[in-house]
């Protein structure tokens, strides 16, 4: 280990080398790591898909007019269409014409089969602005103008599946914080264990005159650089078996697989995951080790 | 003169058992050799204990380096413990360090530099005949070699009081009288040196010292002269 990161108390070797804990702690620590990385991950990439089903996919409905008589259809479509485009609420009116319809089923029914005298609905897509507004006062607008038109809000689609993604949401990072308050804990039982191993050497240094944080540097340098080793261990299995799971979805294409991502700002976080190991460590052990010295004088 | 150590009416018991140490109350001037003496259990150790600050007095006040420090918070007492010297009655050398690295413990604790250490530290162990020792561990020290690297760790950083327990109870009489003789010589450079000790006959090696005795925790001073004790000699520290 570089030299001048030393504490000075740990270069006069106060406290003996070798691997403390058997060596094990940074494996434990690695493992933690590996879960927390992947319950970070996925809290993240739940929150976005959750922020995408209550956001924009939500906010979305599509008004469909069922009307046999072509004439009337379209006289109806037309009138709506500009009823809701007079609407400062509202954003992206997109009246969806025979055409685009045809296209839209043709998968199902093979080209060429759609005959001109398949009675086909006029579909209207609409957004609000912002959250979503009055749909009441929609659907009597348009009732007015066409009393067979049917209004599909997205949000009703969606409402169940953004619940179970919220719960998912919640569910990682509850795992997260459990993660974090073992790997804590672990490591507070593995620095009292080394205090009673080197209690009387501990001893000996207060009673030559040794502040509590020169004793406390000892610990917490050689736990950094275990936390520090678990941390990048479990970090980097974590990334690659989050980048794989990437990649799986991602040969859904778009959808909602592409709003369940990683923003840039997530990635930094991942690769933070390491430090604030280290630091968890470190922290854990200087309350660990000043708690037992403040028992003695 | 000054007064380095002062107790009055001091009381010490261990959790909720009784008073180990009842009603102690004497004053050391700096620069005194002070025996303290007493059978065994009579409460010696626990009276050391209270000196190197390892134990709070259960009643009563002490005033060392002229500051209460039964009152003093927790934070101060580091830097008192580092003026004090201390040799353990079983000496607690750290097992893995050399005798060279467990003599320098004091003064890398207090931050010297490591070319002074080595400087001062060299100079002692030639002192007291451990220069062929450098490097040996503990565990291969010899009782006398161990008690040798206990006193010049508890005398390396120069303190201005030096605690010894029972610091000859496991040599031969002839290197228990250069042990107390080291002591000595210590103190005529101006330390002023509490040993506790069974050997009644070594106190006659240091004919200007005073006396603690210490009975079943009380201490036996009839004459008062520990508590408002005469001045040490001036003519004795110039020697
Ligand atoms: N840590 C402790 N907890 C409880 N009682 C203690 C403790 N240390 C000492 N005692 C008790 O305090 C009394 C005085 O003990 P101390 O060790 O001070 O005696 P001593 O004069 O040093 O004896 P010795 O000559 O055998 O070393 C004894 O009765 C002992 O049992
Ligand atoms: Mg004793």
């Amino acid at each position: 280990m570089i030299a001048w990161l030393q504490p000075r108390a740990q270069r006069y070797r106060f406290l003996p080398e070798g691997r403390w804990a058997g060596g094990a702690l940074p494996w434990i620590i690695g493992m933690m790591t590996f879960l927390a990385t992947l319950a970070l991950a996925g809290g993240m990439a739940l929150s976005n898909g959750a922020a995408a089903l209550t956001g924009g996919l939500s906010r979305s409905f599509t008004v469909q007019i069922v009307e046999p008589n072509p004439d009337l259809k379209r006289e109806q479509t037309a009138a709506i269409a500009a009823m809701l485009r007079a609407r400062a609420d509202l954003a992206d009116v997109v009246v969806l014409g025979d055409s685009e319809l045809r296209a839209l089923v043709e998968p199902w029914l093979g080209s060429g089969n759609i005959g001109e005298e398949l009675p086909l609905p006029a579909m209207i897509d609409a957004r609000w602005k912002t959250g979503t507004g009055d749909m009441a006062a929609i659907d009597e607008a348009v009732r007015a103008l066409a009393p067979t038109a049917r209004i599909d809000t997205h949000a009703q689609w969606f409402r169940p599946l953004a619940g179970v993604v919220e719960v998912l949401k919640w569910l990682a990072v509850s795992i997260g914080v459990l993660v974090v308050a073992t790997t804590a804990a672990i490591v507070a039982l593995s620095v009292r264990a080394a205090l009673s191993t080197h209690g009387p050497t501990i001893e000996t240094l207060h009673i030559m005159g040794a502040e509590d944080r020169t004793v406390a540097a000892l610990f917490e340098y050689r736990y950094a650089i275990q936390g520090l080793v678990g941390g990048v261990i479990g970090a980097i299995a974590g990334l690659a078996v989050i980048i794989v799971i990437g990649n799986l979805l991602g040969q859904f294409g778009g959808g909602l697989a592409g709003e369940v991502s990683l923003s840039p700002l997530g990635w930094t976080a991942l690769a933070a995951v390491p430090l604030l190991v280290a630091l968890l460590t470190i922290l854990t052990v200087r309350i660990t080790v000043g708690r037992r010295l403040r028992q003695q004088l | 003169m000054s007064t380095i150590v002062r107790f009055d009416n001091v009381g010490l018991r261990y959790g909720t058992g009784a008073e180990v140490l009842r009603d102690i109350g004497f004053r050391l001037e700096t620069g005194a050799f002070m025996f303290l003496v007493g059978s065994s259990g009579a409460g010696k150790t626990s009276l050391l204990r209270l000196l190197y600050l390892a134990q709070r007095p259960s009643r009563g006040r002490i005033d060392m380096f002229g500051r209460d420090i039964t009152s003093l918070p927790r934070t101060a007492l580091p830097a008192l413990r580092r003026r004090i010297g201390v040799v353990l009655q079983d000496f607690r050398l750290i097992e893995h360090l050399t005798a060279f690295d467990n003599i320098a413990l004091p003064l890398r604790i207090a931050g010297v530099h490591e070319a002074e250490v080595k400087a001062h530290v060299d100079e002692l162990m030639a002192w007291v005949g451990l220069a062929e020792r450098r490097d040996a561990r503990p565990a291969v020290l010899s009782g006398g070699e161990q008690q040798r690297v206990a006193i010049a760790r508890a005398v390396i950083a120069r303190p201005d009081i030096l605690l010894a327990d029972e610091p000859t109870g496991n040599v031969d009489p002839e290197m228990a009288g250069r042990l107390l003789h080291l002591f000595h010589e210590l103190n005529r450079l101006g330390t002023t040196v509490v040993v506790a000790t069974h050997a009644l006959h070594l106190m006659s090696r240091v004919p200007s010292a005073i006396t603690l005795r210490l009975d079943r925790g009380e201490m036996l001073d009839p004459m008062g002269v520990l508590r408002n004790p005469p001045p040490v000699e001036p003519a004795e520290l110039s020697l």
